[in-house]
């Protein structure tokens, strides 16, 4: 009965997840879509006969990923050769570790080629295909489904496109018809982001220029610009909820608040490593004065963990910032 | 039709072309098909139609209604309302649910356990940490033969999983008396 029902053939793109994958398979009628888990396999069933729409849309995921990765890589290689060939620093193993793995997985994202989304559109819903993350197997994949649906619905002619746009069916798409019930996206103008991808600019400039000369006066403009940031960051995230930007400043945006996120551990980790360190029965119980003034005397030289850290949010800060300025820019050119 | 990033029309000419175009507004490269069914704005509804004169065939679920098809599964005659087309088949609601529960309708099932991947993964994994294996090769056994006749995964029919996992913790099986015989023996 098994063979029998064995009926469907493995289309092209796959993705992978830490458990399982997603596939797509062409069965006699419908397309499949499987998420499995390894343990369980759920079954999405798409039929021919009902699809109206596939829609692909190149992405630039892949770009970003890759172009990150590539710079940790550098990142690391470059900061374990400093430890090495500075004073033969154990820090410097840590960086050697994980540079072949961004090395491989910079490969590796390189040999995927451009990424995209996928989406397929039938009378009730509009479904992602996670699968077709990637161009070349999700266009191998078109050249193979569409013959199917064309077997069972036939050929939509150029004739017959143009006078469904002609009779101004259009504007009643079945894309919009499938998403009717959502709120339309508000539009959003983009000043609080742009604010804010200039202070992390602004953040990036001022470490650079702590790191070679801290006193109590940058830390406390640091800190009070720091402070500026979250706010900042923090009604960015709040205005583009629902709103029009495209999904990459949305990203931007968080991933700057990762970094805030990740700016405050330091801080603290920083604070904690002051109260042991120079903490002495003189002076057993330290305010936060003192903590500053401390903070404010240490050199970031003297601390592998530390200087690695700042050096990382550095070019963070730049990265998102400019990255971010110039998407927001051409967001208000078009 | 829209962009999916910044929401603008696609144009006729950009749809069925069978390539990337770029969107007119931010230059996101789409492509578009469209396929006949988009045509059809309103799902087609079948109305069940009534009987005209008393001889005619009437549906088994609505008497009042005609007859328009039998179940390919129990032969009962069933109305426009009633008929349900499925993989070119002809069903009636009570077969359709009863074939869901006994998971003969395999266009139906959306769900499924693979029993072959947990015993094979109850045999391999636990390699890493092989004391586990003296716990984790008679649970991976006992699947195999417990769930030797459940069915695979939708796509892929064969047991060699199984038969792998079978192998593999009968080893372990083997290689742990073996080392619990020669430990009592040496004692």
């Amino acid at each position: 009965m098994e063979k029998k029902d064995k009926k469907y053939k493995r289309l092209p793109g796959k993705k992978r997840k830490t458990f399982g994958s997603d596939t797509l398979w062409e069965g006699p009628d419908h397309l499949l879509l499987i998420e499995s888990s390894g343990m369980s396999e759920t079954y999405r069933r798409f039929y021919y006969k009902d699809i109206k729409s596939i829609l692909i849309a190149k992405t630039k995921e892949n770009f970003y990923k890759t172009f990150l990765v590539l710079g940790l890589f550098l990142g690391f290689t470059v900061l374990g050769l400093v430890f090495w060939i500075d004073d033969q620093n154990p820090a410097s193993v840590f960086f050697f570790i994980f540079s072949p793995i961004f090395l491989f997985y910079f490969l590796v994202c390189l040999a995927g080629g451009p990424s995209c989304a996928c989406w397929i559109v039938t009378a009730v819903r509009k479904e992602k295909l996670s699968p077709s993350n990637r161009l070349r197997p999700t266009l191998k994949m078109m050249a193979r489904l569409k013959p199917c649906i064309e077997a069972v619905q036939g050929q939509l002619d150029r004739e017959n496109l143009n006078l469904l746009f002609e009779n101004g069916q259009n504007s009643v798409s079945p894309m919009t018809r499938s998403n009717l019930g959502e709120t339309p996206p508000s539009f959003e103008k983009g000043s609080w982001h742009k604010a804010l991808f200039m202070l992390l600019i602004l953040v990036g400039i001022l470490s650079i220029f702590s790191l070679f000369n801290r006193s109590y006066f940058t830390l406390i403009i640091g800190t009070l610009l720091f402070f500026g940031f979250c706010i900042t960051a923090v009604v960015a995230l709040v205005r583009q909820t629902g709103s029009s930007l495209s999904s990459v400043i949305k990203n931007l945006t968080w991933a700057s608040l990762g970094l805030v996120i990740l700016g405050f551990i330091q801080s603290y980790m920083e604070m904690i490593y002051l109260m042991f360190e120079k903490g002495d029965q003189k002076q057993p119980l330290m305010n936060q004065m003192t903590l500053l003034k401390m903070h404010a005397q240490m050199n970031p030289f003297d601390h592998p963990v530390f200087l690695t850290l700042d050096l990382f949010q550095t070019v963070i800060c730049f990265v998102l910032g400019i990255w971010g300025l110039v998407l927001i820019r051409r967001r208000f050119q078009s | 039709m829209q962009c999916t990033h910044c929401q603008t029309p696609v144009p006729a000419r950009a749809i069925n072309v069978n390539a990337l175009v770029p969107c007119s507004s931010c230059k996101t490269p789409l492509r578009v098909d469209l396929f006949p069914a988009a045509l059809v704005m309103d799902m087609p509804s079948d109305k069940a139609e009534a009987l005209l004169v008393d001889h005619e065939a009437g549906c088994f679920y609505h008497p009042g209604k005609k007859a328009v098809i039998s179940c390919d599964a129990c032969g009962r005659f069933l109305c426009a309302l009633c008929d349900v087309d499925m993989s070119g088949k002809h069903i009636c609601f009570t077969c359709l649910e009863s074939g869901k529960k006994k998971q003969k309708l395999v266009d139906l099932e959306n769900h499924r356990t693979l029993y072959d991947g947990i015993a094979f993964r109850l045999a391999v994994w636990p390699l890493f940490i092989f004391y586990f294996t003296i716990i984790t090769a008679p649970m991976s056994l006992f699947m195999v033969f417990r769930y030797w006749n459940a069915p695979p995964s939708l796509v892929r029919g064969s047991r060699l999983r199984l038969v792998l996992a079978g192998i593999l913790s009968s080893l372990q099986i083997i290689a742990w008396s073996l080392g619990i015989y020669y430990l009592v023996t040496k004692v």
